[in-house]
C-alpha cells in the first residue's frame, strides 16, 4: 500500500484518482492546489504525488520545483497531469523535477499501471 | 357503528388490538398503541392565541415543541383540573401524508392493553351529540365502554 | 465519500466552472485586459477539457479543445476580446453546459454554428486547429525479435527525480525472462560519491518478442535522460560489454548479477534514513492549513445547528438554575458555558455563510441577455459581493431576484425614445448590493428607470377588481397593490416578465425566510425595492417580552426602541395613535391582540417595531430582555395562526412564541385605518 497525493484543483479528477487507487490498497489524500499540495506533502510524506500543471495559486510547475527542494522527500516519484501532447510542456516539466506524465484523458487502468510503474508495495 | 374500514395499525388478526387506555372526565378513550410514542407527565403548556380550541397550546418535549391537543373540546365535555395523574401521551398521527407529533392530555393512564374487536358495541351508550367520525368505535373493556377515537379525523 | 461517483462529482464540478467561465467572459466586457480574468477562464475552459474526456464527455472535450483552441490566441494577446467574441463565447458556454447536462437536446448544427462564428472572429491570426499527435514511446516497431540486448545508462541525476532503475528492470522481467548485468565501472572512490547521484549501468539480455515500444515503453519517462541500447539478438554486433556478457554467460558471478525478480527495495534505500518515524506528524505549518477548504455536506451543517440550537436551550436552563442558585463555582462555570455556547454558535452559523457574490454572478449573465434582447443599453453595477448569508437563504433568494432584475429590466428602464426624451443617458443602469445592516442582510434592486406609475398601477387595480374605483388609497398603498397575487401592469406581456407571476411570490418568498420587502420610488428617477433579510434561519437575537402570564419572543431586529406608555396612552381607550417624540405611531395592545384576561398592569411598556419605513407599537407589561432564540418552527396543526412566526423553548424549559413582526405591523395599520374611519364618521 502507497500513500498517494493527488493535486488538483478539479475535484472530478482527485476523485478518479481516488475511486481507481484505493481498491487497489493505496490511501489517497488530496489537495486543490499547489500550496495546500505542498503543505500536504510535507506532514503527509506520500509515496508518489500526483498533480495537475494548471492550477490556481501555485501552479503544478512551481509545486514540482518546490518538492524537489524539500531534503525529506528526495527520490519520491511525481507524476503530473497534462493534456498538451507538446513535448515542450513535458520537458520543461521533466527538468523542473517530475518523474513521469499521464496524458488526460486517461482511462483507470493506465493511472494504475503508471502508479505501479512508480510505486513498488 | 362498526369497526372502521380501515384495519387499526394495531389489530391483530383476531380483532385484538393494542391500546393505551385512558381516563378523560368520565369517560375512558382507547389510543391506538401504534401511535404512541411515550408518556409524560405534565409540563408547562404555553397558549396559542388564535389556535383552534382543541389544539390550544404549546409544550416543549425534549427540545421539541408540539401542539397539545385537548380531546374533551371534540367531545364536548367539561374542563377537569389537573391532578397527580394527569399525563401527557405523545403520538405521532399522518396529517396530509406528514407524521406530526402531538401531545394528548389525560386525567389518567390506565394501561396498555388489549380489546377485541368482536366486542365492538352497536349502539353508542349516550352521548348521540359526539360527531361519529372522530369515533372508530365503541369497544367493552372490563364491563365498560370504552372510545377507540379516530385522531386523524379528530386533528383535522 | 468513497463511493461517489466521479462523473457525478464532474457534473457538479462543471456547474460551478460555468459559472466561474461566465463571470470571467462578463468581466472582460468591462475589463478586456484583464490578464487574470482571462487566465482564469482559461483555466475553467482546460478543466471542462481534460475532466470531460475522462469522463466520456468526448463531444464535450472535442468542443472545449476547439473552443480552447479559439481563446488561446486571445491569451497570447493575438485577439482582443471584443463584445461580438464574448457573446459568442456565452453561447459556447451555454452549449457546452447543455452537452453534459442534457446532451440529447443537444443538436450538434448549433455546436458547429458556433464554432464557426468563433472562428470568423478571430479568423486573422488562427493556425489550423492541429490534431494532436501523441506519446512519444509510441513509434511503431520494426520488427519481432527472438530477444533483445538493451545497454541502459542512465544519467546521473535520474534518482533525485523520483525514478528507480531497478523498478524499470523489475517492468522489464515482466515483458519476458531477463538477465541484467551491472556495470559498476563509473562508481567513484567514496570519498567522491554523491549518494544521490546513479553510477550504474546495466546490460541486460531480454528473452522475449515483444517488440520495440513495449520496452520504450519501460523507459518511457526517461528516455531523454538515458542512453538505451536496443539491439535485437539476433544480430547482436559485440558491444564493449560483450566479453563481460560472455563470462557472466558462463558462469554467473553471484555478486555481479541482480535477480531482477527480487530486486530490493531500492526506493526505501534511496530515502534518507527516516523509516522509523511515523509517516504523519503533527501538521506544523498552520497558515498552510488555514486556507485549505473542505466540503461538507450540506445537511451536516444543518445537523450541526440543530445541535447548537439545543445546546443554547440546555445552556439557558444551566444559566436559570445557577442564578437562582448560590453556588459561586456553579455561576462561573455557567458562565463559562454561556460564553462557550456562543462562540460555538457564531462559528457554527458562519459555517453556513456563503459570500452572495456567487449568486450575483449568475444575474450579470440575465442582465446581459435582457438588455440585448429589449434593446435597452444596460450597465449592471453590483456591490457588497463579500457579503455573507446563510447558504439556504443564498439558494432562496435567487428566483426572487431573478424577478426583480428582470422587472428593473423589463418596466424599470424606459426604452431608448423616453429616455432620450427625458435627457437621461442612453445607457440604463441597475444596481445590485448586499450590505449588513446589524443582524439584517439588505439586498437591493435599483433602476435609474421611470419609477413606478402610480395611475396606471391603480387604473389595473381597480379593472381587476382589486380596489373600489375611487377609493382614497395613499401612494404607498398604490404601490403594496403590486404584491397583490395575480397583479400585472406589463401592458404588452412579454417573454421575459410574463404575467401575473411574480411580485407575490416574491414577497411569499422574502416573508418565509422571516424577511420583508420595502419599495421605494421617485417618479422619473427609478425604482428601488430592497429585501431585508435575517443573517440566519435558525437562531436569531429576541427580545423576550411578558404580556400577563405568557411570554414572548419580538424579534430584535426588528425592534427600534422601547418607550414607557404614558398615562394618558394608558386610559384612552379609543385611540389609535401613540405620540413617540412627536411622530405618530400606530399600536396594538398585545394583552388584546394574544387574548389575555383580565386587566392590564400599570407601567406598561411599548416596544416600537418596524418593517422599513412603518413603525407600530406593542405595548407589553413587562420587558424581560434579550434572548438567544433558538427557532422551532410551528406544527401543522397551528399552520392558521399567523401572528407567530415560530417558537423557541426559554431558560426554564417553557416553550414560547415568537411574534410575526410583518403580521402585527399589518394589523396595527389596519386597526388604526378602521378607528381612523370610525372617528371619521
Amino acid at each position: 500500500m502507497a500513500i498517494v497525493l493527488t493535486v488538483d484543483d478539479s475535484p472530478s479528477i482527485r476523485q478518479m484518482v481516488k475511486v481507481t487507487l484505493e481498491p487497489a490498497g493505496h490511501q489517497v489524500i488530496e489537495a486543490g492546489d499547489g500550496v495546500q499540495g505542498l503543505a500536504k506533502a510535507q506532514t503527509s510524506r506520500p509515496d508518489i504525488v500526483i498533480t495537475d500543471l494548471n492550477m490556481p495559486v501555485m501552479n503544478g510547475l512551481e509545486l514540482i520545483r518546490a518538492l524537489r527542494k524539500e531534503r525529506t522527500l528526495t527520490g519520491m516519484p511525481i507524476l503530473f497531469l497534462t493534456t498538451e501532447s507538446n513535448d515542450a510542456v513535458k520537458q520543461e516539466a521533466k527538468s523542473a523535477g517530475a518523474t513521469g506524465w499521464i496524458t488526460k484523458p486517461f482511462k483507470p487502468e493506465q493511472l494504475l499501471t503508471v502508479v505501479g510503474k512508480l510505486v513498488r508495495a | 357503528m362498526t369497526a372502521s374500514p380501515t384495519q387499526p395499525a394495531g389489530a391483530h388478526a383476531d380483532g385484538a388490538m393494542q391500546v393505551v387506555m385512558i381516563g378523560l372526565g368520565e369517560e375512558k378513550f382507547a389510543l391506538d398503541a401504534g401511535l404512541v410514542r411515550e408518556i409524560i407527565d405534565p409540563v408547562p403548556e404555553t397558549k396559542v392565541a388564535g389556535a383552534k380550541a382543541y389544539v390550544p397550546s404549546l409544550i416543549n418535549v425534549r427540545g421539541n415543541v408540539i401542539p397539545l391537543a385537548d380531546l374533551r373540546i371534540r367531545f364536548g365535555m367539561p374542563p377537569t383540573e389537573h391532578s397527580v395523574d394527569s399525563r401527557i401521551v405523545v403520538i405521532e398521527v399522518m396529517l396530509d401524508g406528514e407524521p406530526v407529533l402531538v401531545g394528548v392530555t389525560a386525567d389518567k393512564v390506565y394501561e396498555v392493553t388489549e380489546i377485541s374487536q368482536t366486542d365492538v358495541q352497536q349502539t353508542p351508550r349516550v352521548g348521540m351529540h359526539w360527531k361519529p367520525e372522530f369515533i372508530r368505535f365503541i369497544t367493552k373493556w372490563r364491563e365498560e365502554f370504552v372510545i377507540v377515537p379516530n385522531m386523524e379525523r379528530i386533528l383535522n | 465519500m468513497n463511493s461517489v461517483d466521479p462523473v457525478e462529482v464532474f457534473r457538479q464540478e462543471a456547474s460551478e466552472l460555468f459559472e466561474t467561465l461566465e463571470g470571467a467572459l462578463l468581466d472582460l466586457c468591462q475589463r478586456p485586459d484583464d490578464r487574470e480574468l482571462i487566465d482564469a477562464a482559461f483555466r475553467a475552459l482546460h478543466t471542462i477539457k481534460g475532466s470531460g474526456a475522462m469522463f466520456g464527455f468526448d463531444k464535450v472535450a472535442a468542443f472545449t479543445h476547439e473552443f480552447e483552441t479559439a481563446f488561446e490566441l486571445i491569451r497570447r494577446g493575438e485577439v482582443k476580446p471584443t463584445q461580438e467574441l464574448i457573446s459568442v463565447g456565452l453561447a459556447a458556454k451555454d452549449y457546452i453546459r447543455a452537452l453534459i447536462h442534457a446532451p440529447e437536446t443537444v443538436d450538434s448544427i448549433i455546436g458547429d454554428a458556433i464554432l464557426d462564428e468563433l472562428k470568423q472572429l478571430v479568423a486573422p491570426g488562427i493556425p489550423a486547429f492541429e490534431s494532436s499527435p501523441d506519446r512519444p514511446g509510441a513509434v511503431p516497431s520494426e520488427h519481432h525479435a527472438a530477444g533483445w540486448l538493451l545497454q541502459l545508462e542512465f544519467d546521473a541525476q535520474i534518482l533525485r527525480n523520483g525514478s528507480n532503475p531497478l523498478d524499470m528492470l523489475e517492468d522489464l522481467a515482466k515483458l519476458g525472462p531477463c538477465f541484467a548485468v551491472p556495470i559498476t565501472t563509473d562508481i567513484p572512490l567514496l570519498d567522491a560519491l554523491e549518494p544521490e547521484d546513479c553510477y550504474l549501468k546495466w546490460e541486460v539480455t531480454l528473452s522475449s518478442d515483444c517488440d520495440k515500444a513495449a520496452i520504450e515503453d519501460v523507459f518511457m519517462f526517461v528516455l531523454d535522460e538515458m542512453k538505451l541500447g536496443i539491439t535485437p539478438l539476433a544480430r547482436v554486433e559485440l558491444p564493449e560489454f560483450a566479453p563481460l556478457l560472455q563470462e557472466a554467460d558462463s558462469e554467473p558471478p553471484p555478486s555481479a548479477t541482480v535477480p531482477v525478480s527480487a530486486a530490493p527495495d531500492a526506493a526505501a534505500a534511496e530515502r534518507p534514513a527516516l523509516p522509523a518515524e511515523p509517516r504523519r506528524e503533527e501538521p506544523k505549518r498552520n497558515e498552510e492549513r488555514g486556507i485549505a477548504t473542505v466540503r461538507v455536506q450540506a445537511e451536516r451543517l444543518d445537523e450541526l445547528m440543530d445541535r447548537v440550537g439545543e445546546l443554547v436551550i440546555a445552556q439557558a436552563r444551566l444559566s436559570q438554575l445557577a442564578a437562582t442558585g448560590s453556588d459561586l463555582s456553579i455561576k462561573l462555570i455557567a458562565e463559562e458555558i454561556e460564553r462557550l455556547a456562543a462562540s460555538l454558535r457564531d462559528t457554527t452559523m458562519g459555517a453556513r455563510m456563503v459570500p452572495i457574490g456567487s449568486l450575483f454572478g449568475r444575474f450579470r449573465r440575465l442582465v446581459h441577455d435582457l438588455s440585448r434582447e429589449l434593446a435597452k443599453p444596460v450597465e449592471f453595477v453590483t456591490t457588497g459581493e463579500d457579503t455573507e448569508l446563510d447558504k439556504t437563504m443564498i439558494e432562496c433568494l435567487a428566483d426572487p431576484l431573478v424577478h426583480l432584475i428582470r422587472n428593473a429590466i423589463d418596466h424599470g428602464i424606459e426604452d431608448a425614445g423616453r429616455r432620450a426624451a427625458a435627457g437621461k443617458p442612453a445607457q440604463g443602469r441597475i444596481e445590485l448590493s448586499a450590505v449588513h445592516a446589524g443582524a439584517q442582510v439588505l439586498v437591493t434592486v435599483s433602476d435609474n428607470g421611470g419609477g413606478l406609475d402610480t395611475r396606471r398601477i391603480r387604473a389595473k387595480a381597480e379593472e381587476q377588481g382589486l380596489v373600489a374605483p375611487g377609493a382614497a388609497l395613499t401612494d404607498h398603498e398604490i404601490h403594496q397593490l403590486l404584491f397583490h397575487p395575480g397583479f400585472s401592469t406589463a401592458q404588452t406581456v412579454s417573454a421575459l416578465s410574463g404575467r401575473g407571476v411574480g411580485m407575490d411570490v416574491v414577497k411569499k418568498t422574502i416573508e418565509n425566510m422571516r424577511g420583508s420587502i420595502d419599495l421605494i420610488t421617485r417618479p422619473g428617477e427609478g425604482t428601488t425595492v430592497t429585501l431585508r433579510l435575517p443573517l440566519t434561519l435558525a437562531i436569531i437575537e429576541g427580545l423576550l417580552i411578558r404580556v400577563g402570564a405568557g411570554r414572548y419572543i419580538i424579534p430584535l431586529s426588528a425592534v427600534e426602541e422601547c418607550v414607557e406608555l404614558t398615562a394618558a396612552d394608558q386610559r384612552s381607550r379609543g385611540r389609535s395613535f401613540l405620540n413617540v417624540r412627536g411622530g405618530l405611531v400606530p399600536f396594538l395592545r398585545l394583552r388584546e391582540v394574544l387574548q389575555m384576561d383580565g386587566a392590564a398592569e400599570e407601567h406598561q411598556k411599548t416596544i416600537i417595531i418596524s418593517t422599513g419605513e412603518t413603525c407600530v407599537g406593542l405595548v407589553a407589561d413587562q420587558i424581560i430582555g434579550n434572548h438567544q432564540t433558538v427557532i422551532k418552527s410551528l406544527s401543522k396543526l397551528h399552520s392558521d395562526v399567523t401572528i407567530f412566526s415560530g417558537a423557541t423553548i426559554l431558560g426554564d424549559g417553557t416553550a414560547a412564541l415568537i411574534l410575526d413582526v410583518g403580521q402585527l405591523v399589518a394589523l396595527a395599520q389596519s386597526q388604526a385605518e378602521k378607528l381612523q374611519m370610525n372617528e371619521a364618521a
